[in-house]
């Protein structure tokens, strides 16, 4: 009676730290997963910017605020990306510092230069001084030109790049989140 | 028929080849600039026409900028600025961030939310809706007082960010290539690319505000923003609802919309034929009401 008392005794020991390396076991590899999960694969490869502007973004979201803005054809380091479409990169000309941008905005393959109207779309018949204030309003010197021979006002443009980023991420997410409700 | 007859005439017909092929076919601006030399060389064309038709290849080599974002952002920016001349710009902050903060949610809801997309309202009380190959949406407040709801809004400003991403504006300007491309007289005359530019940008505008795209291309643009608006939430009959508020007020001379568009009653039958979404999406009627008043 003693000696079935006893088996059953180690019996339970052995199922409980059977149980315990079991438990201990199902951890590790949780842990492992979730560190992987929260990893980004890791890439660092050149792309160059597909369209006239490309915002670099503090956030994943359209309107997270801009930290900075490249050109057709500007090279960009991307670092990490994952499935949501955004990439991160390194913010050009700010060491250490890194941004978001969408994959579809960048490819492996440099853009070739335009030719003929192109030209005069990007402002190759224009004066010096019409591709100087096109630079500083960060417009293209088409734009400027035709609003010059028109007589248009482009502070309209101005306007309307102000209005697309006086919207935060934050107020977004606030935004959306109302048709929920 | 003597030896002096017989040159002339394979002259004649030789020049009239040259100028028939640079006018007539789309080919390639390298392939017009060496009919032109070949045909200033050879003295089958006057210095003149070789010009005409050195121009005409140049012209018909932008129909590539379609694939130039730098001249399709300039293009477009022109062609914003040529409807805001005609419709000025609300000086409402708060209503022109409210319409943007719709388009950012539809944006969110497409497969790209880094498109540039910029929205103006513009302080007309004609019902206008129209939006630039470079991503400028603008909307009247004309249209916005016609509107019930925030998902009416969305439905047409998910309609104009339709021709943006499909680009339809760019494609629109290969159309007014291809149609000048047999009389590139013109753009020699008016005095190079700089007219030919102003040329394009008048004819983009009047697209948009007068002419509008192609049947397909509109009804394309009705389906795809009905659908953008459902997936962002929204009721997806808020274009419908709108289209038939207009329709039912025919007489309506401030309704730009109806002189840029196909019939409403077809627009009308083809939203009411798109497949109900799993989950009705929201009309948000009091912040739209709040956000006009």
């Amino acid at each position: 009676m003693e000696n079935t008392v006893q088996q059953t005794s180690d019996a339970e020991a052995d199922f409980a730290s059977r149980r315990r390396w079991f438990a201990l076991a199902v951890g590790a590899v949780l842990v492992g997963s979730n560190a992987a999960r929260a990893r980004q694969p890791v890439v660092v490869e050149t792309q160059f910017v597909q369209r006239a502007r490309a915002d670099i973004r503090d956030g994943k979201s359209a309107a997270a605020a801009v930290v900075a803005t490249l050109k057709q054809g500007d090279a960009v380091v991307v670092v990490a990306k994952d499935e949501s479409g955004w990439l991160t990169v390194n913010v050009p000309g700010q060491a250490g510092k890194t941004g978001f941008i969408f994959a579809k905005a960048l490819s492996a393959k440099k853009p070739g230069d335009g030719t003929g109207l192109r030209e005069a779309f990007a402002g190759r018949t224009d004066t010096t001084e019409v591709t100087a204030a096109a630079a500083a309003k960060g417009l293209e010197p088409g734009t400027i030109a035709m609003a010059k021979d028109r007589n248009w006002n482009l502070a309209v443009l101005d306007t309307l790049i102000k209005n697309r980023n006086s919207v935060s991420a934050r107020e977004l997410e606030a935004f959306k989140a109302q048709l929920k409700a | 028929m003597n030896t002096n007859t017989q040159s002339e005439v394979r002259h004649v017909l030789t020049r009239r080849g040259i100028l028939l092929g640079s006018g007539a076919t789309v080919i390639a601006l390298s392939g017009c600039q060496q009919m032109a030399e070949i045909g200033a060389s050879t003295g089958i064309l006057t210095q003149e026409e070789s010009q005409m038709v050195s121009a005409g290849g140049k012209a018909v080599g932008a129909m590539n900028i379609d694939k130039d974002e730098k001249a399709k952002l300039a293009y477009g920016e022109s062609i914003a600025l040529s409807v805001a001349a005609q419709f000025p710009l609300d000086n409402s902050a708060e209503l022109n961030k409210y319409a943007m903060l719709v388009a950012l949610t539809l944006l969110e809801a497409t497969d790209d939310p880094s498109v540039p997309i910029f929205v103006g309202v513009l302080a007309s009380e004609k019902i206008v809706a129209c939006a630039s190959p470079a991503g400028h949406v603008f909307v009247s407040r004309g249209a916005m007082r016609k509107m019930k709801d925030e998902s009416e809004l969305a439905g047409v400003l998910g309609h104009e960010m339709s021709h943006v991403l499909a680009n339809d504006g760019m494609s629109a300007l290969k159309q007014y290539k291809l149609a000048e491309a047999g009389s590139q007289a013109a753009s020699a005359a008016l005095g190079g690319e700089m007219k030919e530019l102003a040329q394009l940008v008048d004819q983009g505008s009047q697209t948009i505000l007068k002419r509008g795209y192609d049947q397909p291309q509109e009804f394309r643009a009705d389906a795809s923003g009905a659908k953008l608006a459902g997936r962002a939430g929204y009721d997806q009959s808020g274009l419908r609802r709108f289209l038939e508020r207009l329709a039912a007020n025919t007489a309506n001379d401030a309704d730009q919309w109806n002189s840029t568009h196909p019939p409403k009653a077809q627009r009308i039958a083809r939203l009411g034929a798109l497949p109900a979404l799993p989950r009705p999406g929201a009309t948000v009627a009091t912040r739209f009401i709040k956000a006009i008043a």
